[in-house]
Formats: C-alpha cells, structure tokens, sequence
C-alpha cells in the first residue's frame, strides 16, 4: 500500500492525500473488525431478530462505531505525537529492482492484451 | 553527587476537563538504568502521568525536566523528549498504523529525521532483537497479539529510547508471551535502558522492580522499594493492592517461626527453596 503511496508522491499527488490513504487504509481493518464484533454481539442478544430491532441495532452499532473512530483517532494521534510525528507520514521504502522476470510478464501480458484485442475487433 | 535525572517532574497536576483532576501534585524523578513499576488502579492516572512524561500532554501546574533542563514545549525540545523518552502503548493497535512491519518500525527514526541508510539500519536493528525478521513484509493486522506488541517494542527500540515507558504491557498477553515480554524487560535493562511498567500484574513487579511508584486518585501515595511498599499495610489496602503471594508466603512462615522478616527475600519460585531451607535450621 504504502509503495502505491510513495508513488503517487513521486507524480506530485499531494502529500496529504497519500497520507489519508494510509491511514485510510489502516483504519478499514479495525473499523470493520469492530463492526463484526460488535453486529456478533447484537445478534447474541436477538437484535436482528425483527425488522425494527434490526433498525435499532443497525442505528445503535452504526453511532457507537462513529464514536469509537473518533477515540481511536485521538488514540492513534497521541501514538504517532509520541514517536515524533511533525506532520508528515513518511515510511522506508524498499529498493525495488527491475527484474527479468518482470520485463518478460509485462512483455507476455501486454502481448496477450493485444491478442485478445485483435481477436475481438476481428482484424485477425 | 547525585547524577541528573534523565527525567524529572515537578509538582505536576494536569486535570482533562474542569472537574476530574486526573493527576494532582506529582513529583518524581528518574535516573538511567532505574526499573521502576507503577502500580495503581484503573483511573489512578497511570496513563497520564506516562502522557505527561514524554510531552504529549502539557501538565497545567509544575514542570517538567528533561536531562536537568526545563521542558518548554516548543518542536524542537518536544522531539527531543519523544527521542529520549519512548512510551509503548497498551493496545498495540493504537500505535500500529503502516501497512508491512518493516514500515511501521521505521516511522520513528524517520521522524527523527535521520538519512535513509541510518533509517535502514536501525530497523534492522530493531527487527533483531525483537526476532522479527521472518514478519517484516507482512502486514501487522495479520499479526497475533503477542507478534503486534513485539512490533511495538520493536518500533520504539529504533528510536533509541533512554527511558522506555509500558503502559500495561501484559494486559493483552497469554502467558507464554508474557514470560516472553519480561525476558525482554530483562535485556534491556540489562542494556542499561530505565524502564517503567505500570501494571496490574503483582508477581511481576515484585519480581522484577527495584523502585515502584503507587498512584491512587491521581496523587503519587508511594515512591520506594517494592519491599516498603508490601511490608505497608494501610497503604496497601488504601489503594487496593494485593500483596505478592511469595511475600505473602515469607511473611507467613517468618510470622510461624517467630522471626522478623530477612534482608533477602525470595523474588521468584526458583529462590524460595533455599530461603524455606534457611527458615527450617
């Protein structure tokens, strides 16, 4: 993820996009992790048994994720202030080489894409 | 003449809103290689008194000392203490944010502003010690419980800590990873690293501190050895605490022989047969 984001650093996206993106990106995971959670212990306690009580559950958990994001937020803040965070998300990036192999899959895949192409346009 | 403390605070009260003093007349200080356990129950203000240690919360009365001078807020100073003081979260979900290990450990030293090769080095570093060189392209929300806290503490090694501050730092652990964990808390206090844990976990503090700090309704009621604090009682049942059973234990059998308590005390399992020996002639 994070290299997608060193990239379109590189091609002058703004900085504070990529930086949502990671954070973004991060924060899906325990968002959804608490949403599963928290639907499980609603359906332990009959909350989807009904249409209302299924409206009920839904509007309950759905207000208590967006406050738990929020106290997550100020958590994560603190966390990134301690390890001396000035503004900026920056991240090692790895050294990626160009390989053979890669050059040869591109090659064979753009090949392929014509193949397919010429063969639906009917040209061959 | 006593050395400077790495760290010290003065008459530090710090309140979150108007009525809930969460921290009330804190002083203390801290020298280098201390191990220091802080002890209190859930809203004593453990927490923010580590919030208060490493500058992210700005105490609204005392002050706070950094290597003898005065902390005064400003970037520079604040990055500073943050370099010096290192605090590991409880939930490692909270300072997790990258997306492979190896990002996440080089956050700091990045903030730090060091070049790309230094960067590389103290991740690898860090990777070591933490024997996490197998995880470091993977994702940390793959990771087990224990893993995550490993890449915690491996995130906080790589900025080169003098003080490291664990907020509860087996509260989420198994056993075996909590025996892992004070392995770890004895290597690097063996690398001369100050370490302060606040935990509930009596045992262990009893096992492992030479100095503990009791908090209880945010004032600092205790600042002594391990063995001052269980041989007191009142103060004991004040805050609530229990007392380590292996403590426990050498009172009782003192109390049946008629003796007053020894200067050496077993800490651990493997110590109380030889001291039950002593006891019997």
């Amino acid at each position: 993820m994070y290299e997608i984001t060193a990239f379109l650093r590189k091609v002058r996206l703004p900085a504070m996009m990529a930086e949502l993106m990671v954070l973004i990106y991060r924060y899906i995971f325990l968002l959804l992790d608490s949403l599963y959670t928290m639907t499980t212990a609603a359906h332990a306690r009959l909350g989807y048994r009904t249409y209302r009580s299924s409206w009920r559950s839904f509007a309950g958990i759905g207000s208590n994720l967006l406050t738990r994001a929020f106290a997550q937020a100020g958590r994560s803040f603190d966390a990134m202030e301690a390890r001396g965070y000035d503004g900026e998300i920056r991240f090692l990036e790895r050294e990626k080489p160009v390989k053979g192999l890669h050059v040869v899959w591109s090659a064979g895949m753009l090949a392929a894409t014509a193949l397919i192409l010429m063969l639906e346009r009917g040209v061959l | 003449m006593k050395a400077t403390p790495l760290l010290e605070l003065r008459h530090v009260s710090y309140s979150y809103d108007k009525d809930r003093p969460a921290l009330r007349d804190v002083s203390a200080a801290i020298c280098p290689g201390e191990r220091i356990a802080v002890l209190g129950n859930n809203g004593a203000g453990k927490s923010t008194f580590f919030l208060c240690c490493n500058g992210i919360l700005r105490p609204q009365k005392g002050t706070v000392y950094l290597e003898g001078k005065t902390v005064t807020y400003q970037k520079q100073q604040l990055l500073r203490l943050r370099e010096v003081v290192c605090l590991v979260f409880q939930d490692p979900d909270d300072q997790i944010l990258a997306s492979t290990v190896e990002a996440e450990i080089s956050f700091g030293p990045m903030n730090l502003g060091l070049g790309i090769p230094q960067v590389s080095r103290r991740v690898e570093e860090a990777l070591e010690s933490m024997d996490l060189q197998e995880y470091r392209a993977r994702p940390p929300h793959y990771l087990s419980g224990g893993e995550k806290k490993r890449v915690t503490i491996a995130d906080i090694l790589a900025m080169k800590p003098r003080l490291i501050l664990f907020d509860e730092p087996t509260s989420s652990l198994d056993p075996q990873n909590t025996a892992r964990l004070q392995q770890i808390l004895g290597e690097l206090s063996g690398r001369g690293m100050a370490l302060m844990v606040a935990t509930h976990d009596i045992e262990f503090a009893y096992a492992w501190a030479r100095r503990v700090l009791v908090f209880h309704q945010g004032k600092l009621l205790a600042d002594c050895s391990p063995r001052e604090v269980f041989s007191n009682e009142a103060l004991m049942e004040q805050v609530g605490l229990k007392k380590p059973i292996l403590y426990a234990v050498s009172q009782a059998i003192c109390a049946a022989k008629g003796v007053s308590l020894p200067r050496v005390l077993p800490k651990t399992i493997e110590e109380f047969p030889t001291f039950y020996k002593e006891m019997s002639e």
